[in-house]
């Protein structure tokens, strides 16, 4: 059951999660999908922590963005929390995804469970490159229910943390990776994104049932399900986004759509570089797949 | 709390085949570098020894190549083999990025101009279309709508100056090679040598519509607003100046703006 302070959103269906590639397939498609995420990060420049003007926004990017806003719902997607970074939290950031929840209105805002900032030589903060799996440690989880408390009491919208891909096992780490989702959604009041082509990936590299994984995780937190394709690269199969979803990623759909009493919706993403391979027909018909299994959680089926 | 000190060296390390490799030559070494436990050290050797470390830092060096190779692809074309050695080369000197696509790419062609003084870049072509695609990028990124806005209010002010600057959303790229067909060539990623005219060519890049806009322009009327460009301001007769204005081309200044 959801339990938040914030108010529980509508149920939406079926979603996209908006690429440069998309800009008029949303706006010829606007009924094929029953809201829109955004990553807000994508409309602006960040200049970085030093300017006083930090952040400026995209002009073309915000004309779409304003066009889909007026006419469906958007959830926002961030990528810049680094909720687990221990040196610092950069609530400059955070008070720039308030101002566009502000603006916007989303529904409920999410971000990944990792960290993407760190401190460097120079002693400001800089970007990892990509986005570093946190450690389950009982410290970390200190630290992120406590971030999750900021963004909480800042935003009053569901907040989501989504589950990373990693392609090393961290050793001696306090518990497992569900054990920590559980504890920390439970303590914190955060719900869950969960990426199930990230799961996948995870238990693809790593050998393990991802359908117990899905057993063993308390999916009542769950409110957004993201699913996506991916592709090998260096050795190991990677959450590339690359396309439309393979086929193990619809039958964790189809398993956990029914046992997911608080999901809202689930988000189809593609890396904006396969549009010209999937095109419109090919986005198409991965909103349709998912729409149908949306559906039958309605009917029993 | 060592938590710090972990996720720099982890960082340090995906930033840096070279260093995982140190790593496990002489741990103690690369170790000392950060503050951390007892369980920390005993991760970091486990896991640069894993098959997923080479994963971390090819996407490392996929996620910084992505900005450049995105918005700049004739250049990278240009490159060829030697654009990962050059990443890499611009990356040691720029390990504390903020990955945002406008600061990667115009640092990388700075980079890149300096390889070029140096003698190290030498492909005759590269110059030309850096320039040119920074200057694409340039306004890409440029707020359009806000500097439209700034100079229609800035007009009235400035009517009756004959101090002239060139329209901050218009540019002008001076090729020593048909820009043309050169682009038209990169664009179907067909290897150098090319045949192509030689001579004073020059092109206006047009900022001031959603897309930026490319046109070849006379030698003449180049020349004129390339020295336009240099210059900042230039004081021109009045009938040029309204010539200029009218086209849009250039916008007046306040006298001693």
């Amino acid at each position: 059951m959801l339990h938040e302070a914030d108010s529980s959103p509508p149920a939406l269906g079926v979603g996209l999660l908006y690429n440069a590639a998309l800009t008029d397939f949303v706006r010829t498609n606007l009924t094929a999908f029953d809201y829109i995420s955004i990553t807000p990060d994508l409309f602006w420049v960040d200049r970085g922590p030093r300017h006083t003007e930090r952040y400026e926004e995209l002009e073309s990017w915000i004309e779409t963005l304003d066009w889909v806003a007026s006419r469906c719902p958007i959830v926002s997607h961030n990528i810049g929390l680094s909720i687990g970074t221990a040196a610092a939290f950069d609530t400059a950031y955070l008070e720039q995804i308030a101002n566009f929840h502000n603006r916007y209105q989303f529904l409920w805002h999410s971000d990944h469970l990792s960290f993407a900032q760190v401190h460097g030589k120079t002693g400001d903060l800089h970007h990892a490159g990509m986005a570093v799996p946190i450690s389950y440690d009982e410290e970390m989880l200190d630290l992120v229910a406590d971030r999750v408390g900021q963004v909480r009491k800042k935003i009053a919208i569901p907040f989501l943390l989504e589950n990373s891909v990693y392609f090393v096992n961290i050793p001696e780490q306090d518990m497992t990776e569900v054990e920590f989702l559980n504890r920390l959604t439970s303590r914190s009041g955060c719900r869950l994104l969960l990426d199930l082509h990230n799961l996948y990936t995870n238990a693809r590299n790593h050998g393990f049932d991802a359908f117990l994984f899905l057993d063993e995780l308390d999916l009542d937190s769950v409110v957004e399900i993201h699913i996506a394709g991916g592709d090998e690269f260096a050795g190991m199969y990677t959450d590339s986004h690359a396309g439309p979803c393979p086929e193990p990623v619809w039958e964790l759909l189809d398993h956990a759509i029914s046992r997911t009493p608080n999901l809202r919706g689930v988000t189809f993403e593609f890396h904006f570089s396969y549009y010209p391979m999937m095109k419109e027909a090919g986005v198409l018909a991965q909103l349709d797949r998912a729409r149908a299994m949306w559906s039958s959680r309605f009917s029993g089926n | 709390m060592t938590m710090r000190g972990f996720q720099q060296a982890m960082c340090d390390l995906v930033a840096s085949p070279e260093l995982c490799g140190h790593l496990l030559q002489s741990p103690e070494e690369v170790l000392s570098r950060y503050e951390l436990s007892d369980r920390d050290r005993r991760r970091l050797v486990e896991v640069v020894r894993q098959p997923g470390m080479v994963v971390n830092c090819s996407l490392y060096r996929a996620n910084r190549l992505t900005p450049i190779y995105n918005l700049l692809p004739h250049t990278c074309f240009l490159l060829g083999d030697t654009l990962m050695n050059e990443a890499i080369e611009f990356w040691n000197g720029f390990e504390e990025t903020l990955l945002q696509f406008n600061e990667e790419v115009e640092r990388f062609g700075d980079f890149l101009r300096r390889r070029i003084k140096l003698g190290i870049q030498r492909n005759p072509l590269l110059p030309e279309v850096l320039e040119y695609e920074l200057a694409i990028n340039k306004f890409r990124f440029a707020p359009r709508l806000e500097i439209l806005a700034r100079l229609e209010s800035a007009k009235p002010a400035a009517s009756q100056s004959n101090l002239i600057s060139l329209h901050p959303l218009i540019r002008v790229l001076q090729f020593s090679y048909e820009p043309s067909k050169l682009l038209e060539l990169l664009s179907e990623q067909r290897s150098p040598p090319y045949e192509l005219a030689r001579g004073e060519f020059w092109m206006l890049l047009d900022g001031r519509g959603e897309e930026v806009g490319t046109k070849l322009i006379s030698t003449e009327i180049g020349r004129l607003l390339g020295a336009i460009e240099a210059e900042s301001e230039m004081s021109l007769g009045t009938d040029d100046v309204e010539t200029l204005i009218e086209s849009g081309l250039a916008v007046r200044s306040l006298q001693g703006s």
